[in-house]
């Protein structure tokens, strides 16, 4: 009785097994020819398993993790929907020149928080007076975080500390100034360390000054 | 003083709003039906459409769509594709590059831009069953 009711549980869970992965989609990638450019590489993985791809029609799919090249003309027509729809990329302009800074400052966080650290707040009040004294310019003040914590909250944390720096400069009386806000997170590191590592120096905010 | 504290509080709110509002790229081209999920509204997709971060663009059966991004990245996205942009960073100005985009179904064709010379280990895309690793080049993803 028991050992039916036993082999009955292990067949209901080896069916939901099987169907849940078929369900799961395959992911299959095909590496594709570029005009006037030099074809770059792709990599597929799932886990620790990793397959790349360099070669224009390449194709790799993620249930099986091998390199196999594929006929361009049967891809043309699987594709060929897609290809139509394809848009071409804009020709490339040469990138602006970044704008001459005229003077930057850079203020320092406590862990996880939106407050100085008691350092910096002299900074800020100097940052201040500059700016008062300024005609109105283009200000830039951008967040940043040290590597605590997940990408998603840090993204969320260096928006959050700029922005409260840009409201502390737009109220103490500096006048009509543009001021752009952003947030890092952990990308943009001064000192790059490994994830989940507390570093001062990272968690940071930098108020630009452009001429 | 209680003044200054509250225009404080108002630049502080209108401020982390403005913080958020940053366009990643635009839709460029659009046939059949295309849908814009935006925090649970869903919007028809039109050429010039605003795309921003947490985006997710829904192609019908018969649906494309083009996508330009900031960096001239070109997505082109297939029939019955979900396509969703988790983080898109894109500031020369600063040196800061993160894109991490997610495929749930359907199929695309990617063709990378500028990022892919200036920073191609901060492009990634995942699927469900895969992370998928870019330099800068141009390929399909097809989900089935």
């Amino acid at each position: 009785m028991i050992d039916k009711l036993a082999i009955r549980y292990l067949l209901f869970f080896l069916i939901l097994i099987i169907t849940a992965s078929c369900g799961q989609k395959q992911t299959k990638v095909v590496l594709l020819p570029q005009e006037n450019e030099a074809v770059g590489a792709i990599s597929l993985s799932i886990g620790d398993q990793s397959v790349t791809l360099d070669k224009p029609y390449a194709v790799s799919q993620s249930g099986k993790m091998d390199v196999q090249m594929a006929d361009p003309e049967e891809i043309n027509k699987e594709y060929g929907g897609l290809f139509k729809a394809e848009l071409k990329r804009p020709k490339e302009k040469p990138p602006a020149p970044p704008a001459p800074i005229f003077e930057q400052f850079t203020l320092y966080f406590q862990p996880n928080s939106v407050e100085l650290v008691p350092d910096s707040e002299p900074v800020l009040k100097k940052s201040i007076l500059m700016i008062r004294r300024l005609p109105p310019a283009r200000i830039r003040v951008t967040g940043y975080t040290d590597t605590v914590g997940t990408v998603e909250n840090n993204l969320d944390l260096s928006r959050k500390r700029a922005s409260r720096i840009a409201g502390i400069i737009a109220t103490e009386d500096t006048g009509p100034n543009f001021l752009e806000i952003r947030g890092y997170g952990e990308h943009g590191l001064q000192v790059s360390t490994p994830d989940e590592t507390a570093e001062e120096r990272n968690r940071r905010v930098i108020v630009t000054i452009l001429q | 003083m209680k003044h200054i504290w509250l225009f404080t509080m108002l630049f502080f709110l209108l401020f982390s709003g403005v913080g958020q509002a940053q366009f990643a790229g635009m839709i460029q081209s659009v046939s059949g039906k295309v849908d814009i999920l935006r925090q649970s509204n869903l919007y028809p997709a039109w050429k010039g459409f605003r795309l921003m971060d947490k985006d997710i663009v829904i192609t019908g059966p018969e649906g494309f769509a083009g996508l330009l991004f900031n960096d001239d990245t070109v997505i082109t996205l297939g029939p019955e594709s979900e396509f969703k942009i988790d983080t898109y960073i894109f500031e020369p100005q600063d040196q800061a590059y993160y894109f991490r985009f997610y495929m749930e179904k359907g199929s695309m064709i990617y063709n990378s831009g500028q990022i892919g010379k200036l920073s191609p280990q901060s492009v990634h895309l995942a699927t469900p069953s895969a992370m998928v690793g870019i330099r800068g080049t141009r390929f399909i993803v097809d989900l089935k």
